[in-house]
C-alpha cells in the first residue's frame, strides 16, 4: 500500500498542476527534515476546500458545491423523517458532520487519490496524475460494498450484462450527475436526467419476439425493469454502526416511494438504535421502512422471471412476505408486501 | 533556444570575443572572452534542463519519488471495521 504515496516524477515536468509545487496545495513544512516535521501543517485533501481547484476550474466547482457527492445531503434526507425536530437538530450537530459528511467526495477523491473507506485506501490512483476517470479505483472504492461488486460479478452472481459489454459507471452516469448541474438536491431521486434504462432501450413495442413484446406491454408502469431483469441476489445490510452484518438476498415488493410499482428492494442498515450512541433516538422510526427500492446492478437479458411467468405468478419467488420481514423492523415494512396473484385463466 | 543562439552570435561576431574562432583562448579578448564563454557554459545546461512547468525541488519529492524511502516511512492504517460502505 505504500506505493499509493509514490509520486510519478515524470509528471513534474509535464503536468501544469505541479507548477505551484507540492506546498501550493498541500502546505506542510518545506524545511522539515523528518517525516513528522515535513508534515506539520499538511493538508491531506486540499480539494476538500473547493477554492483550491476553483482557481482554474471555477465552472465545475461552482456546480459541484451543490452536488450530492459533495454535500452528502442524500444521507441526511434519507433518514430525517425518522426524527422529531429536536432529534434532527441533535443529529445534525452530533452525527451528520462527523460521520455522514466525512464520506463526501472532494475533487481529488475521483481525480487524484482513491477515497479512504474503512481506514483503507489504495492511495494515489496513478502516481498523482490528475485523471479524468478510473471507475474501478474511484467509484468502486466508495460503492464497493454493494453496487460495484454486483456489477462486476465479484459478489457471486453473474456480472451485469452491461459490464460484460465493456460499459463502466460513466457510460450511464453522466459527468453532470457527478459534478452537479447547479441545482441543490436533497436526494438522488430528485436529480434531473438520472440514468434510466429507456435512455438506450427506447424501442418498447418494437421487440422482435412476441413474448417479449407482450411481457413488456403487460408489465409496463407496474413493474420496474429491475423487477424482472435483476439476475441474482444482491447484498443487503443490517445493523449499521453496531455489529454490521450483510447477507445476500433478493426481494421483490412495492416501491416505498410510490407504493404501487413492483421492484427490487434492499434492506438498508438503519435500525432503531443506530444513532443511540450519539444520544439520538428516532421517535418516528416507523415512518420509513427498512426496505428501499434499489437499482440492482446485476442486469441480465434473461433471468428466472423473464423465462417463466410462473416464477412470480405461481412460485412467488423472492416476494416480500410478512414471515420474511426483518425482526424488530419498521412498521412501515408491511405496506411494501405485494399480493401477487396467479394469472387469470381465460377461455 | 533563442537565447543560446544570441550568445553564439555575439561570440562569433565580435572580434574581441573570438574564443570560438581561435585555438588560443588567451590570444585576444582577454577577460571579456572568458566571461562570455563562462556564461555560455553556465546557461547551456541550465536552459537544456528547463521544462514547461516549474519543477518541485522541495523535500517532499525527495521521499515521495523514492520507492525505498516511502516503503520505510509508510505506516499501515488502523482498520476501522465499522466504517460504512455504499
Amino acid at each position: 500500500m505504500y506505493k499509493g504515496y509514490l509520486v510519478d516524477q515524470t509528471l513534474l515536468d509535464t503536468d501544469p498542476h505541479f507548477a505551484m509545487g507540492c506546498e501550493g496545495c498541500h502546505k506542510g513544512n518545506l524545511e522539515g527534515a523528518s517525516r513528522e516535521e515535513a508534515h506539520q501543517g499538511l493538508v491531506k485533501r486540499p480539494s476538500d476546500n473547493l477554492e483550491t481547484c476553483a482557481a482554474c476550474h471555477q465552472t465545475i466547482t461552482s456546480t459541484y458545491e451543490k452536488a450530492l457527492h459533495y454535500t452528502s445531503a442524500g444521507q441526511r434526507h434519507g433518514v430525517m423523517k425518522r426524527f422529531s425536530e429536536a432529534e434532527l437538530k441533535q443529529f445534525d450537530g452530533k452525527v451528520f458532520e462527523q460521520s455522514c459528511r466525512s464520506c463526501h467526495a472532494s475533487c481529488g477523491s475521483c481525480h487524484v487519490k482513491a477515497a479512504v473507506v474503512g481506514g483503507i485506501s489504495i492511495g494515489l490512483i496513478k502516481g498523482h496524475k490528475f485523471i479524468k476517470k478510473d471507475e474501478g479505483k474511484t467509484c468502486a472504492f466508495c460503492h464497493g460494498g454493494r453496487v460495484y461488486p454486483e456489477y462486476t460479478g465479484e459478489y457471486g452472481g453473474k456480472p451485469d450484462v452491461h459490464y460484460q459489454k465493456g460499459m463502466l459507471c460513466m457510460d450511464c452516469h453522466q459527468k453532470s450527475d457527478m459534478h452537479g448541474d447547479g441545482n441543490t438536491y436533497l436526494s438522488k431521486q430528485d436529480v434531473k436526467d438520472r440514468p434510466v434504462c429507456t435512455n438506450c432501450h427506447n424501442k418498447l413495442g418494437q421487440e422482435a419476439r412476441l413474448t417479449t413484446r407482450t411481457a413488456h406491454a403487460q408489465h409496463r408502469d407496474k413493474v420496474t425493469c429491475y423487477g424482472c431483469h435483476a439476475s441474482a441476489e444482491y447484498r443487503n445490510c443490517y445493523n449499521c454502526h453496531k455489529e454490521s452484518d450483510s447477507k445476500p438476498g433478493f426481494t421483490l415488493g412495492l416501491n416505498p416511494r410510490d407504493r404501487k410499482t413492483l421492484t427490487t428492494l434492499r434492506v438498508i442498515p438503519t435500525v432503531r438504535d443506530t444513532f443511540a450512541a450519539a444520544g439520538v433516538t428516532m421517535s418516528h422510526f416507523d415512518t420509513l421502512p427498512n426496505y428501499w427500492n434499489t437499482p440492482a446492478h446485476n442486469i441480465r437479458k434473461r433471468t428466472d422471471r423473464t423465462r417463466s411467468c410462473d416464477a412470480c405468478h405461481t412460485d412467488k419467488t423472492g416476494f416480500l412476505t410478512k414471515e420474511a420481514l426483518i425482526e424488530n423492523g419498521s412498521k412501515a415494512n408491511e405496506s411494501l408486501i405485494y399480493p401477487i396473484n396467479p394469472i387469470p385463466i381465460t377461455e | 533556444m533563442l537565447l543560446i543562439y544570441l550568445i553564439f552570435k555575439i561570440c562569433l561576431n565580435h572580434d574581441h570575443l573570438n574564443l570560438l574562432r581561435t585555438s588560443n583562448p588567451y590570444s585576444e579578448g582577454g577577460m571579456k572572452t572568458k566571461i562570455s564563454v563562462f556564461l555560455a557554459l553556465i546557461l547551456f545546461p541550465a536552459l537544456l534542463s528547463s521544462s514547461t512547468v516549474a519543477v518541485d525541488k522541495s523535500n517532499c519529492m525527495t521521499c515521495h519519488t523514492d520507492d525505498s524511502a516511502i516503503k520505510a516511512l509508510y505506516k499501515p492504517p488502523v482498520i476501522d471495521t465499522h466504517a460504512g460502505e455504499g
